[in-house]
């Protein structure tokens, strides 16, 4: 009768642990469901984000000089002034980086000359160009001995370009 | 009561009682455990059902979510808020050209320009520098008061010393203006 008691106890005291590991397993496993549910929640908001911000995203980068344009983008600004009548020199094109990875800046030295109201029309353009730039220094200057034109404009201008 | 057995019959007595004792007590705690052990069963068989079918949603929401994929998403939102945040948000008030057509504009048959010069001077804000030469004082003031009427300037000043002479005056006006 001991043996048998015995063994009955074994028995349900092996049931009992299992019943209990089970248990602690099944609310560990909810608790990972419930995180991987909000993950996947979350991973599904961002991918509607990401659909919905396709175009916006695309004309953002339209703001940019384009990773391997910045040859077509000084040639742009070459065409431009020949297109009002003056003449573009692009001196100088120094990058510099931007805290943000992708993006840096090139500063540009350009140089128009032309007639007053051509430059004046040529710096009109670059202050209007669709790309996200600014005129960081503009002289306008005349000079008699000047071979393009009487005046010269001296634009440093900074655009944003993709890394 | 009379006492008719002897003392050693009384512990055998005794002692079997005992046992049956332990025994009937062993037997209820066995049916108990029997009982208990039944029991417990759909316990074990409902644990192991609602493990394997935690084991399969979980499996299933892992594959759904794939990190490498979510990854590459919030890489693309990150770089797009940089480039919104390096982008500016307002027009400029004030286009350097439009400056220029104004002070031409004004400019009187007695005043030459020679140079314009623009510089940001800082947040939004920047300082020009006119230079030419004006025929009397009185076309550079003239001048100077038709470049504060523009609109476009905060503040114009014009040299004392550029009034020193009367004619044929080479002249540098300064004006602050915002964008």
């Amino acid at each position: 009768m001991l043996f048998v008691t015995l063994l009955l106890s074994a028995c349900y005291f092996f049931l009992f642990i299992n019943v209990k590991a089970k248990n602690e397993h099944v609310s560990s496993l909810v608790n990972a469901i419930e995180t991987e549910s909000v993950a996947e929640s979350t991973q599904r908001s961002t991918k509607v984000l990401v659909a919905e911000t396709s175009k916006y995203r695309q004309k953002l980068k339209g703001y940019l000089v384009g990773k391997d344009n910045a040859v077509s983008f000084l040639e742009f600004l070459e065409r431009e002034g020949s297109d009002v009548g003056v003449t573009v020199k692009i001196e100088s094109v120094v990058p510099s980086a931007l805290t943000d990875g992708d993006v840096e800046e090139l500063r540009l030295s350009v140089k128009a000359s032309g007639q007053w109201a051509e430059v004046v029309r040529y710096v009109g353009l670059l202050e209007l160009l669709p790309f996200q730039s600014r005129l960081e220094q503009l002289v306008v200057s005349t000079s008699e001995k000047a071979e393009d034109g009487p005046w010269n404009a001296q634009v440093v201008l900074v655009v944003l370009k993709e890394k | 009561m009379y006492n008719l057995l002897p003392q050693i019959q009384k512990d055998v007595l005794l002692r079997e009682y005992r046992t049956r004792l332990v025994i009937v007590a062993l037997f209820f705690f066995s049916l108990t455990l029997t009982v208990a052990s039944a029991l417990i069963i759909p316990a074990v068989l409902l644990s192991s059902q609602r493990e394997e079918s935690a084991t399969r949603r979980l499996d299933a929401l892992t594959s759904r979510t794939g990190r490498g994929d979510e990854k590459e998403l919030e890489k693309i939102l990150r770089e797009s808020k940089s480039v919104l945040a390096l982008l500016r948000h307002e027009a400029p008030k004030t286009l350097f050209h439009e400056i220029l057509m104004s002070m031409v504009a004004v400019k009187t048959s007695r005043i030459s320009l020679v140079n314009f010069s623009f510089v940001p001077s800082g947040e939004g804000t920047f300082q020009a520098e006119v230079s030419g030469i004006a025929k009397d004082r009185t076309g550079l003031v003239a001048f100077v008061k038709a470049l504060e009427q523009t609109g476009f300037f905060t503040a114009v000043t014009a040299p004392i010393s550029d009034f020193a002479k009367d004619a044929h005056i080479e002249f540098s006006i300064h004006a602050a203006g915002a964008f």
